[in-house]
């Protein structure tokens, strides 16, 4: 537990020692709210929620989350520092989750440093306060798919560039399986109940509740067990650069 | 490559943790849900689960849903796991007495023709298939009743739906309703299409047997549950007296009047307004019998809660608070009545009427929907040929608020204390029964007919799923759930999500437009003088002048300086009014341009900020030894 907590430290502090963090941090904040007030017209909405907001959440994700991620392995194994790292008394399976906490507690930085707009609704008018509450929610829980995604694209390569390519690539697999365009295409291939299998392992389709207001037990399962998943890949990927 | 080999096995065996985790979970924590939302929209209400509760027979449902062919609508599709969801919740719960069939309905199967029997309506899609989703019900006792499709605009009415097909079969017969109506109930219809009717009439026949009376009715139907009277034409003295009678009787009455109707002048089923139509309707004598003080001249304004309209400005399309037309906001409707308390959105009133008690009436007078005080009364022809602008401009609160629905109880007397009135043009008339000179009632009087009126509230086509956005017909059906007996579907109703706006805007919006609408009010005042003023001036130099071409000949020197004087301010006062059309809204887009900056830039620039600060304080820290 000590060697987790050591690997998130030194982390996290990497990330807020150099502007990279920051720069990746206003980018998020601009295009987090640019996307709600002007491609979501938040104004032409006339309502006090978050709906425009939230609905971009996923698309942000998309490039944002593996823009923060991209280093955490990538550098390490470019670096050279992966062997002194592995040097250290820690567990390969520390390491991985030390790492993705630092990243993911930049991600929920990001999201909280969003604020304003949860104040602007409530200035505005009477706004549902439960139902947002459960839209952050899932909203950071999403960001950790997709940070888990990024950490271990992030694990196969020593170039940030190609961790990141790679990162927004798988991504866009997971978050298209929910798009109209490919659920209609495999839907004249496959039977009904694997479709909705399909389209059920995009964030876009289990974020949705979560948009509502809702907290579905299946999609707390769904981001945990996507989170663990891609975290065992990372942790087999690390273990086998170990070796080889 | 043992190694890579067993790296593979690791990914492998994760994919299938992850697969199979998600599949059993989806399997088993089937609606595992916790409902944060305000309303508590996507839970099981307690209001729905009375109903299960309250079954006597054991109930089979048969889900009928196209899967496959669903798949290619992304709503659908979401919509019928939904819909499934609820129906297995509804199961659950009911404990073996509700047993719920899910079906697939593939074209040329026996299972397409069971949904064709049970009644249901194929949505078609592609070459001949067509997509079921509804449901069948029936009981042991072989009551049933039908959902033909699911619509996915209707989805926050989903558990009114579902109950609604429980309440049908557990009450068989269904209340009957006799209407009495000028209202063009039925609309054109569209080309090649059966004619269909106004969004709140059509839901009405859904839910009960409504009995349509011709304009010269004799007799109520003698098993009528109750009596909805909407706008009704000038009703014949025996008319009013039938009614007097069924209602001291203890018989159930919603009565809508209306001194300005927009909706009785409205293109009926033939495309044509019926020409016979007042905008005008009353119930006298029996309002004032019943304690009630309506007076069919007079509209009702609110300045608050006036909605927008558009009107033609000199050529330009405007749109204003028009208080003619106004939202009655939930705040101002009674919350422990059961026909208003579930309406979170609203009801729209389109030249209503005031009502208020008698003083000497016995009855109890209760206020069901009440105006702001910003309400102001006017004559109703004067208000309905007044513009926008004007009518805000003339409209002068009072500062009292007015009732415009009430519903009154208790002992009253007849209208007729002289018993049934000689009617010697009527040959054909029943029997009258024994005279009733008083008895106890309870009906709702609404002051307006324009509740019915689509336009106010209904958006979409009737064929491919209509919006309400304000809770007209709500009301109207609570009510008369509530008067015949079936009143467990009435919190149900109103379940829709509701309207959150923003208010901070609105507020400043209106604000804006009312200080429009004053200095618009001053400033034509101002430059309709000074024309005026410019003509007598012009009229007394065409005396002479006018054949030398010199308009102004006759004119002293003083008054050409005011012919002057008058243009400039006629050009002058146009660009001032000019200018403040222009700006009147200055104040919300500054606060929208604010909040924008604040909400896009500010964070932005200020996590920039820091990066830039790390920046130079680590080149600082570098250079430092």
């Amino acid at each position: 537990m000590d060697g987790i907590v050591a690997i998130y430290r030194r982390e996290l502090a990497g990330y807020f020692s150099t502007p990279t963090a920051y720069v990746f941090l206003s980018i998020f904040l601009f295009g987090a709210g640019g996307f709600a007030f002007h491609l979501g017209r938040f104004f032409d909405s006339g309502q006090a929620d978050l709906a425009p907001f939230f609905a971009f959440h996923p698309w942000l994700f998309l490039i944002f989350m593996p823009a923060i991620a991209m280093k955490l392995w990538a550098d390490e194994v470019g670096g050279g520092s992966l062997e002194l790292l592995m040097t250290l008394p820690i567990p390969t399976w520390a390491a991985v989750g030390g790492k993705f906490l630092a990243a993911w507690t930049v991600a929920g930085a990001a999201l909280a440093l969003t604020f304003p707009i949860w104040i602007t609704v409530n200035v505005l008018g009477d706004a549902d306060n439960g139902a947002i509450f459960v839209g952050y929610l899932g909203s950071v829980l999403m960001a950790g798919g997709y940070i888990a995604i990024a950490s271990a694209m992030s694990a196969t390569t020593g170039n940030q560039v190609i961790a990141f390519v790679l990162a927004v690539f798988v991504s866009f697999l997971f978050t298209a399986a929910g798009m109209p365009i490919v659920v209609e295409t495999v839907s004249s291939i496959l039977p009904a109940a694997l479709v909705e299998g399909i389209a059920g392992l995009s964030p876009l389709e289990r974020f949705e509740s979560a948009r509502r207001g809702v907290v579905e037990a299946r999609d707390l399962v769904y981001f945990g067990s996507l989170i663990a998943a891609w975290l065992a890949v990372t942790n087999a990927l690390v273990t086998a650069r170990r070796g080889g | 490559m043992r190694r890579r080999a067993f790296t593979a096995f690791i990914i492998a065996c994760a994919a299938v943790m992850f697969v199979s985790a998600n599949a059993i979970a989806g399997a088993v924590m089937r609606g595992w849900r916790l409902d944060l939302t305000e309303q508590r929209l996507y839970s099981l209400s307690p209001e729905a689960a009375a109903v299960i509760d309250d079954l006597s027979e054991p109930v089979d449902l048969t889900f009928f849903y196209s899967r496959k062919l669903a798949q290619d609508f992304p709503r659908i599709r979401a919509y019928g796991a939904r819909v499934r969801e609820t129906l297995q919740a509804y199961a659950a719960r009911a404990g073996g007495r509700i047993r719920l069939e899910i079906v697939d309905p593939r074209p040329y199967t026996d299972a397409e023709d069971r949904a064709l029997r049970a009644g249901l309506e194929g949505l078609p899609v592609g070459e001949d298939e067509a997509l079921f989703f509804g449901l069948a019900a029936r009981n042991s006792v072989d009551d049933r009743a039908i959902i033909p499709f699911f619509n996915p605009d209707r989805e926050p009415f989903l558990e009114y739906e579902l109950s609604r097909v429980f309440v049908e079969m557990e009450t068989p017969s269904r209340a009957r309703v006799a209407l009495i109506t000028g209202l063009p109930m039925e609309t054109a219809p569209a080309p090649g299409r059966a004619p269909t009717g106004i969004h709140a009439y059509r839901q009405l026949i859904d839910a009960f047997d409504v009995e349509l009376l011709d304009p010269d009715w004799t007799a109520l139907p003698a098993d009528a549950d109750l009596l909805v009277v909407a706008h009704p034409p000038p009703l014949g003295p025996h008319q009013l007296y039938a009614i007097d009678q069924f209602v001291l009787r203890g018989g159930r009455a919603l009565v809508f009047v209306d001194p300005l109707s927009e909706l009785a002048t409205s293109p009926g089923p033939t495309g044509l307004p019926n020409f016979d139509a007042s905008p005008r309707s009353d119930a006298a004598p029996l309002l004032a019998s019943w304690g009630v003080v309506y007076d069919a001249g007079t509209v009702v304004l609110d300045l608050e809660n006036a909605l927008r309209a558009q009107f033609d400005d000199g050529g330009r399309q405007v749109e204003r608070p028009y208080p003619l037309w106004f939202r009655i906001p939930p705040e101002n409707l009674d919350s422990d009545e059961l026909a208003t308390a579930s309406l979170r959105r609203g009801i729209n009133f389109v030249g209503a009427g005031g009502l208020s008690r008698r003083q000497d009436a016995a009855t109890r007078f209760t206020a069901l929907a009440w105006t702001s005080d910003a309400s102001a009364t006017m004559d109703a022809r004067e208000a309905q040929l007044e513009n926008p602008v004007n009518l805000f401009a003339r409209a002068r609160s009072d500062g009292v608020s007015r009732t415009v629905i009430a519903r009154v109880r208790g002992e009253a007397r007849s209208a007729f204390p002289d018993g049934a009135p000689d009617v010697d043009d009527v040959f054909d008339l029943p029997t009258p029964a024994e005279h009733l000179d008083s008895g106890e009632i309870d009906v709702i009087v609404a002051a307006d007919s324009d509740l019915f009126n689509d336009r106010f509230y209904v958006s979409g086509d009737p064929s491919l799923g209509e919006t309400t956005t304000a809770d007209n017909a709500a009301f109207i059906l609570n009510a008369v759930d509530l008067f015949s007996g079936s009143d467990a579907l009435v919190g149900l109703r109103a379940r829709a999500p509701s309207d959150r706006p923003m208010t901070l805007i609105e507020n400043l919006r209106a604000e804006a437009e009312a200080r429009l609408a004053a200095e618009e009010g001053r400033l034509t005042l101002e430059v309709a003088e000074a024309e005026a003023r410019l003509r007598e001036l012009e009229a007394a130099g065409e005396g002479s002048g006018f054949f030398s071409g010199d308009l102004d000949a006759d004119l002293t020197e003083a008054e050409l300086g005011e012919v002057q004087r008058f243009r400039n301010v006629i050009v002058d006062t146009r660009g001032r009014l000019r200018e403040v059309k222009r700006t009147f809204l200055s104040d919300v887009d500054r606060l929208e341009a604010l909040l924008t900056f604040l909400n896009v830039w500010l964070m932005a620039l200020l996590a920039a900020g820091a990066g830039v600060w790390t920046f130079f304080a680590r080149r600082r820290g570098r250079a430092s030894p």
